[in-house]
């Protein structure tokens, strides 16, 4: 999948692996800012409180 | 004369050509390599969140947290300061002896008589951080600013969250916080250190409230005595103050709660000053700007 995407990539290699890193630091960013907020609702680390009455 | 002849070349340019081209793998080699590959992702991702979970939340934490100290200040300031917003903002002292605001009346707290908590009360109506807490046990410059309510949007934000139900500082009851352990900020980590006499001490709008743990203990999540005024005892009449931290434990679980109360030993008017213990924590709480700069603070100098 990853070999796919690379070979698919256009340009010179060292221009891929610009595209690489851009690619990865945006899904990182996704990952951070949208999708772990999100799956975070459900984790079990944040329950600090008495359950109240 | 070489002795050995060269070895011959030509196997080894085929081999090299037969490299370069493409690999003509089979359908089950390349099943099993997409699969490979979709653990390995599976495992960066879990890293990933990982990293997110207590690392990251806490940078966002730690800027929100900054804008909720800084928010307090300038609300408390803005009232010592009725009509001046410009005021010096280490209020210094004899700001607005008696404008009739200090005509509340008093709540007798055991062998302490303090004003009412009227202002805090307004703050926590409107949403707004109500308090601060500085425990020099926590950490050097520990302080966590306090808003109202215990849900995510509230613990996220800010550091403590105020049960709601309970009591405000300078009420006779419990004055019950919540904080997290391991995740945004971790603001509660430490809370295993408290020794009993320890001092925390809790910045509201109307005034200093120094409390001394008196001890540490860990419940079941759903033991809703610890919240009761008199902690412990659903029945009792509350006579004093006690402030009450919970937070998880064990860390990095939530299969308990940790508990540490404290019960109120001193107050001292705002005009007063931070007392001395605190002094310098509050100094450089009013002076800290976030990572990204912190406008408020700014307006402030």
């Amino acid at each position: 999948m990853y070999a796919w995407i690379f070979r698919h990539l256009p340009g010179p290699l060292w221009l891929k692996i610009i595209q690489t890193l851009v690619l990865l630091a945006a899904v990182v960013l996704l990952l951070m800012e949208v999708v772990f907020p999100w799956v975070d609702q459900y984790s079990p680390l944040n329950d600090s409180t008495i359950q109240d009455g | 004369m070489p002795t050995h002849p060269l070895p011959p070349s030509r196997p080894r340019h085929a081999r090299r050509s037969a490299a370069a081209a493409p690999v003509r793998r089979s359908v089950g080699s390349r099943i099993l390599g997409g699969v490979g590959e979709l653990f390995i992702t599976l495992g960066v991702l879990g890293i990933l969140f990982l990293v997110w979970e207590l690392w990251w939340t806490g940078l966002e934490a730690d800027r929100e947290r900054n804008e909720a100290t800084q928010e307090l200040f300038s609300n408390i300031e803005a009232l010592e300061n009725p009509g001046d917003s410009n005021g010096d903002a280490n209020g210094d002292g004899n700001g607005n002896g008696g404008d009739g605001e200090e005509s509340r009346g008093g709540v007798e707290l055991e062998d302490l008589v303090v004003p009412g908590p009227d202002h805090t009360a307004n703050f926590a109506d409107q949403g707004g951080v109500m308090a601060m807490v500085y425990a020099p046990r926590l950490g050097a410059d520990w302080a966590a600013p306090v808003v109202p309510g215990v849900g995510p949007e509230s613990l996220n934000r800010a550091g403590l969250g105020h049960y709601s139900s309970t009591q405000l500082p300078g009420e006779p009851g419990n004055f019950a916080l919540a904080g997290h352990r391991q995740t945004y900020g971790n603001i509660l980590w430490n809370q295993d250190k408290f020794a009993v006499g320890d001092l925390i001490y809790v910045q509201s709008p109307d005034g200093w409230y120094i409390y001394s743990v008196t001890e540490t203990y860990i419940v079941q999540p759903n033991q809703s005595d610890v919240l009761a005024p008199v902690p412990g005892d659903l029945e009792a009449e509350a006579e004093g103050s006690t402030l009450t931290l919970t937070t998880c434990h064990p860390p990095y679980t939530t299969l308990e709660r940790m508990i540490t109360h404290a019960e109120l030993v001193d107050y001292a008017p705002l005009s007063d000053g931070p007392p001395s213990a605190v002094a310098d924590t509050v100094e450089r709480q009013m002076q800290a700007d976030g990572p990204f700069g912190d406008l408020s603070s700014q307006e402030a100098r």
